[in-house]
């Protein structure tokens, strides 16, 4: 099946998609029927209009969407977190990525101005965030300074350039929750909002800091999909409470030198290789230290920690209380 | 200018006004600066999607400042955040005396602006206030339940008891010192955006979790909280009388006041006639504790035609007279 449209209101989209594939649309989540897929897309009317996309499904057979380039021009933001089959890839002004790796971890800002397409085949799960600017919105939200200086960034990847940015830890969670949080729960609409508005919020930061560095940061494609891939794997490992391996393992992983492999680390994320992965573990632990009810000294012990000390003083470093503290005030 | 600053007008526009008015102070792109023998106070204004308008200060005191809102007649509400990192300031809301001791104070509360509210800033205060002005149109979307009464209802359930005041933890301290950076260094409006959307995300899950609490034939609608709010007035006003006249609530309320009774009955878990007795008698404990008067002058004070009343009374209540536990009290 192919998804072929050329507008930009995902509330058509969703009507239209429904139509095509005989799913299942209530005016807030399109549901794909059994033969096509598994799982949903949910529509969200932001604050001040925006309207946003949250997919979480798998693909049960191949089929493929396509956006035709249109005008006005309109901005979309995607956070896509896919894990690859066979030959799913994204078109981009139709030249095809094929990341030859096992996920595809991204956020991107495409203009309506081009073809963008995603073709997918049978067993690709995809979890995604699509938020769709206007260049109205844009303006009146930025009128406090420089508008142009952002509509600079956001018309940057024309010149295919600072627009890709890999997807993180904290991204990636951030995604992850906006999928798993139920929608019955009162603080849902609040919740989510704030998921979607961290994940824009990252990716402005993130293009700001590119841009503040003043180097035109060239990182292969390739590189880029190894790096993700090691850092979905280890993520992993931490979640399974495996030890970290240290830098010359994860350079064997990555199929790298241990130099190449911390330089690209700090060109991608901005910190050192063992800052990141210790930040991971610690975000996983106080996870788990807020959702089960495991002592401590038992976190401390599962997660490779050396003492109690030990966490509780890298705990406090990064989220400001220890874990101690953070446990009586969130149960409070 | 003098070192009382009041207004009525509880909104983002009201409140840089009067400011800019009291201190003869120019606002420019939403920007004020003050920097006089008071204060230096640089404080900003901002409108973010959905119509939330959100001021944000820094403060210096150079000497003691008062800060009013007067009560007005239409609800507004306010998300106000404080943290300051010397004095802790003496507030006071619908003239009751809250916050917390200790040197920092680092607190958040709905603020509802048909409430009087009432700061006393100290010499030597320095800190950071952000404040969310909430729109009815975002309260309506986004904080009333479906089924389960709205929010709001509920929130002026606890206003009798404790307004609500949440006390910040570390990590969102941590958050208002980066909301400002980000501000101050890049203003990068995403930030401000996600910021203010996680501090509204971890009150109002808080919040909400409290109302777990309540039972749900306890919510009240908007307009029987406000008219419950004037009724416990009346009863606050009539204490030095000998009877609550409610023919002063006709003109005020739209609820009928045999109604109003019964919910205000069911609220505090007792008759209204109990409910004036014993703050009558409370009222009589206070000043048996902090002045000279004499039994009869404080019988005569809070209503009682006749002292020996008020002796049995109050030692139903307290299980000694008035006589007994002033001699106590000299002892002590």
């Amino acid at each position: 099946m192919n998804f072929i449209y050329d507008h930009n209101d995902y509330r058509k989209f969703l009507q239209d998609l429904a139509i095509k594939t005989s799913g299942n649309f209530d005016g807030e989540t399109f549901t794909f029927p059994p033969d096509v897929g598994e799982g949903t897309i949910r529509l969200i009317e932001m604050p001040g209009g925006l309207q946003v996309l949250i997919s979480d499904f798998k693909a049960l057979s191949d089929f493929s969407f396509k956006r035709i380039a249109s005008l006005p021009e309109i901005f979309v933001l995607r956070v896509d977190y896919v894990e690859l089959i066979g030959d799913t890839h994204v078109l981009l002004d139709d030249t095809a990525f094929f990341p030859h790796t096992s996920v595809y971890a991204n956020m991107l800002m495409t203009s309506s101005r081009f073809n963008y397409g995603i073709v997918l085949h049978k067993g690709t799960t995809i979890r995604s965030v699509n938020v769709l600017f206007t260049e109205d919105w844009i303006r009146k939200y930025f009128s406090t300074y420089d508008v142009n200086y952002w509509l600079k960034y956001l018309h940057a990847f024309r010149l295919k350039r600072i627009n890709r940015i890999p997807l993180d830890y904290e991204a990636r969670k951030s995604l992850f929750d906006l999928s798993e949080f139920p929608s019955s729960n009162p603080s849902y609409l609040i919740f989510t909002q704030t998921r979607i508005f961290e994940l824009i919020d990252d990716y402005a930061s993130q293009i700001l800091r590119l841009e503040s560095n003043n180097k035109n940061i060239e990182i292969m494609f390739m590189d880029v999909a190894k790096i993700i891939e090691l850092d979905v794997l280890i993520n992993k490992n931490i979640e399974d409470k495996k030890p970290l391996p240290s830098i010359d393992q994860m350079a064997v992983l990555a199929n790298m030198s241990a130099t190449k492999l911390k330089s690209l680390f700090k060109k991608m994320y901005n910190q050192s290789i063992s800052d990141y992965f210790n930040n991971c573990r610690l975000s996983t632990a106080k996870k788990v230290l807020l959702n089960d009810s495991i002592s401590i000294k038992e976190i401390s012990i599962q997660f490779g920690y050396k003492s109690v000390q030990h966490f509780t003083t890298a705990f406090k470093k990064q989220f400001g209380e220890t874990p101690a503290a953070l446990l009586k005030y969130e149960t409070h | 200018m003098s070192n009382r600053f009041t207004y009525d007008d509880f909104s983002m526009q009201g409140l840089s006004n009067a400011f800019c008015e009291h201190f003869d102070v120019p606002m420019v792109d939403g920007s004020i600066k003050l920097d006089n023998h008071i204060a230096r106070i640089n404080m900003q204004s901002l409108t973010l999607p959905g119509d939330l308008e959100v001021v944000f200060l820094d403060y210096h005191y150079h000497e003691n400042f008062i800060y009013e809102h007067i009560a007005g007649k239409e609800q507004r509400f306010g998300l106000w955040i404080d943290c300051s990192q010397t004095g802790s300031p003496n507030i006071k809301i619908d003239n009751k005396k809250i916050g917390n001791e200790g040197p920092k104070y680092n607190n958040a509360f709905l603020m509802n602006a048909i409430f009087p509210y009432k700061q006393l800033r100290t010499k030597g205060d320095i800190g950071k206030s952000v404040i969310i002005f909430l729109p009815p149109s975002f309260l309506e979307k986004f904080l009333l339940e479906k089924e389960d009464g709205s929010i709001l209802g509920k929130f002026y359930m606890l206003q009798n008891e404790r307004y609500f005041f949440l006390k910040l933890s570390e990590v969102e301290v941590k958050k208002i010192d980066s909301f400002f950076y980000q501000w101050n260094t890049h203003k990068n409006i995403f930030s401000i955006i996600k910021y203010t959307f996680q501090l509204m995300e971890w009150y109002f899950t808080k919040l909400s979790n409290s109302f777990g609490l309540l039972k749900r034939e306890n919510t009240l609608s908007p307009q029987q909280a406000v008219d419950l709010y004037l009724l416990q007035k009346l009863i606050n006003d009539s204490l030095s009388l000998p009877n609550i006249d409610f023919e002063g609530l006709d003109h005020g309320v739209i609820t009928p006041v045999l109604e109003l009774k019964k919910l205000f009955e069911k609220v505090h878990a007792k008759s209204i006639h109990v409910y004036f007795k014993e703050s009558k008698i409370k009222n009589g404990m206070k000043l048996l504790t902090n002045t000279c008067k004499n039994i009869s002058e404080i019988a005569y004070e809070i209503g009682y035609a006749n002292p020996s009343n008020f002796s049995a009374s109050f030692k139903k209540y307290y299980n000694i007279t008035p006589q007994n536990y002033r001699k106590q009290l000299l002892v002590k």
